[in-house]
């Protein structure tokens, strides 16, 4: 209890502005990034973890403008009379400044975890691991403040410490891709997949010992005399940054196979939409939107169409990426993943040369234009415009079977076929 | 003696206000400008890579004239018979020109990308800032104002909220435009005229 009182004291009186700065900076953080977290819980850890690039150099602001508050308030005598050891006092400033910039960041996440959760559709596996690291890597950035704060009080530590730890974070994540890096920072750069990709266990393991024993490290250097008492946790610091940067960055996050589960739905006779689990929330809207056209495709292409989100489609299904989601987990423009579909009948042969890719590209502009039912959705090109007029003044057996041919030379890239299809 | 007192004074004054100290640390700052901007045009091959230097440098440059905006006693300047406004827009005005003129030159390399030009403008942006934060706050917390300000800006939040018009984002966001944005480069300047005026008027807070 007598311990707990000092600390009180310290977040009452010196810490608001902390909090407050803390949870604007984490709102305008994930209103940027509401697309990679909207009703998906591993895409609001991912962000939490992506922001820290803006959170931490902050919250070490805030910990050296802290550092200086003794001899700003001319009370460094006074308080070296008392019989309270440094390290307490820098331990409990410590806290007081990770308390309060984790609370206001919380206060952001709460609010973003209270619109995830009645529309999500896959909990993720321990995806919420991100967000303890994380916190301990805020941490390790206050006790970089505090020390750099008390071992250098000059008045423009605090505005210094806070672009240096910005430069030494955006370099460690920058150079991530070359030297692995990137693990020892709290702030990570953004994987491939926000919602679909996973840190394993031993990372965040690795992580936590890094963190706290560079946090001990820190706080040894600033409040106690014998600093060379440090050189312990620093050697654990070590320890625990060679498994780190021993591996190359993408490595480490891992596909979460139950995330990328296909959950479909029958749209009509002859199409289906099968969304990944964590993006199935989102499945009613987008057989909404995008069902018509679907079914319509189906039933030229001659064989079932499969419209999938997933990145990695199976052979035949058609890719649509769902990345316009708003933080309630809406589709943000359901009518623009109508055009999506027909821009995804494009060709996808690789190493055809350029004269034959634009062929394919004709191509798929005018089933594209053909499925849409809309003449002007694919214009500017005349060719384009050629074909599409010729066969629009066709019945529609005849485009149908056009549409079939096309698909079936699609999946085999069959240049012949296609050559034939240009001259209808 | 007439020649004597303002050397005198002169001399007292940069003493206050930590000069010598302020313009080593902005000659400093040049180089470190110049090496970092370069190591980051040959990691990421490009001058563009540099935006990140042309942001932070003019904001340190900014925030070491900030802590030199007030003296060790500004209640008892302000009760002598001494024309305080010349010297604060003096003191504001070649404290810029030293900076910009410096980093200028750490930037004359492909000057119109992430060079020269934007780390003029932005230190003359972020002065201005500086300038209105030591009225409002003090000199001791003049650059809270530039680095919330340059925090929202670089995170994008700026942009994006008022992504609708070109003329009003440039002239919100104007830290991170392209040198050739001209309603950039005019909001920076106006901001340096206001602050360096209202500075002038008001001085340091007590």
């Amino acid at each position: 209890v007598t311990a707990l009182r000092p600390l009180r004291t310290e977040i009452r009186r010196g810490t608001v502005l902390t909090v407050l700065l803390c949870a604007a900076t984490q709102a305008v953080i994930l209103s940027q990034w509401a697309p990679y977290w909207g009703a998906r819980w591993q895409g609001l850890g991912t962000s939490f973890r992506v922001g820290l690039l803006a959170l931490c150099p902050l919250v070490a602001t805030a910990a050296a403008w802290h550092a200086g508050r003794d001899q700003r308030c001319g009370t460094t005598e006074l308080l070296a009379t008392m019989s309270r050891p440094p390290w307490q006092r820098v331990t409990l400033a410590w806290a007081a400044v990770t308390l309060s910039a984790l609370s206001g960041a919380a206060m952001a996440l709460a609010v973003a975890a209270a619109l995830i959760a009645p529309r999500a559709t896959y909990s993720g596996d321990a995806w919420w691991a991100l967000l303890p690291t994380g916190a301990l890597g805020v941490g390790t950035t206050a006790a970089a403040g505090l020390m750099l704060g008390r071992l250098w009080p000059y008045r423009l530590t605090a505005p210094l410490v806070g672009v240096l730890i910005f430069a030494v974070l955006s370099a460690s994540v920058a150079l991530g891709d070359m030297q692995g890096t990137e693990w020892l920072s709290p702030a990570l750069q953004s994987p491939a997949e926000w919602y679909r990709d996973r840190l394993d266990a031993s990372t965040h393991l690795w992580q936590a010992l890094w963190f706290v024993a560079l946090t001990v490290t820190f706080l040894l250097l600033a409040g106690t005399r014998r600093r060379l008492r440090a050189l312990l946790p620093l050697a654990v610091a070590a320890v625990a940054a060679v498994p780190l940067v021993g591996a190359p960055e993408w490595d480490r996050w891992k596909p979460d196979a139950a995330a990328r589960e296909p959950v479909c739905r029958a749209v009509g006779n002859s199409a289906r939409v099968c969304l990944t689990r964590v993006n199935a929330f989102a499945a009613d809207e987008m057989t909404t939107a995008i069902g018509p056209v679907v079914a319509r495709l189906g039933g030229m292409a001659g064989t079932p169409v499969t419209v999938t989100d997933s990145l990695v489609p199976p052979p035949g299904w058609l890719h649509v990426g769902l990345d316009l989601v708003d933080a309630r987990g809406h589709l943000r423009d359901p009518s623009s993943l109508r055009y999506r579909v027909a821009s995804a009948l494009g060709p996808n042969c690789a190493g055809v040369g350029i004269a034959e890719m634009e062929e394919w590209m004709r191509l798929g502009d005018t089933a594209g234009a053909l499925v849409l039912g809309e003449p002007e959705a694919f214009t500017g090109d005349k060719g384009t415009e050629q074909l599409l007029g010729h066969l629009r003044a066709r019945p529609g057996h005849v485009q149908r079977a056009w549409i079939a041919q096309y698909m079936a030379a699609r999946s085999r890239c069959d240049d012949a076929t296609a050559q034939k299809l240009l001259r209808p | 003696v007439t020649t004597a007192v303002p050397r005198r004074v002169l001399r007292l004054y940069a003493a206050s206000r930590s000069l010598p100290l302020t313009l080593l640390g902005l000659a400093a700052l040049a180089p470190v400008t110049w090496a970092l901007g370069e190591w980051m045009w040959r990691l990421f091959d490009g001058p563009g890579a540099r935006l990140p230097v042309t942001v932070a440098a003019p904001l340190l440059a900014a925030t070491v004239i900030g802590g030199g905006l007030g003296g060790a006693d500004d209640e008892f300047e302000g009760v002598t018979a001494v024309p305080w406004w010349r010297w604060r827009v003096l003191h504001v005005a070649a404290l810029t020109a030293w900076s910009a003129t410096l980093l200028a030159l750490a930037g004359l390399r492909e000057p119109w990308e992430a060079g020269a030009v934007e780390l003029v403008r932005n230190t003359a942006g972020c002065v201005g800032l500086v300038a209105l934060g030591a009225v409002v706050l003090g000199p001791r917390l003049s650059w809270v104002p530039a680095f919330a300000y340059i925090g929202f800006a670089y995170a994008g939040a700026l942009q994006r909220a008022v992504s609708s018009d070109g003329q009003w984002r440039e002239a919100t966001a104007w830290v991170v435009q392209p040198g050739t944005a001209g309603t950039a480069t005019g909001t920076a300047l106006a901001l340096l005229a206001v602050g360096t005026a209202v500075y002038a008027r008001c001085g340091p807070k007590r």
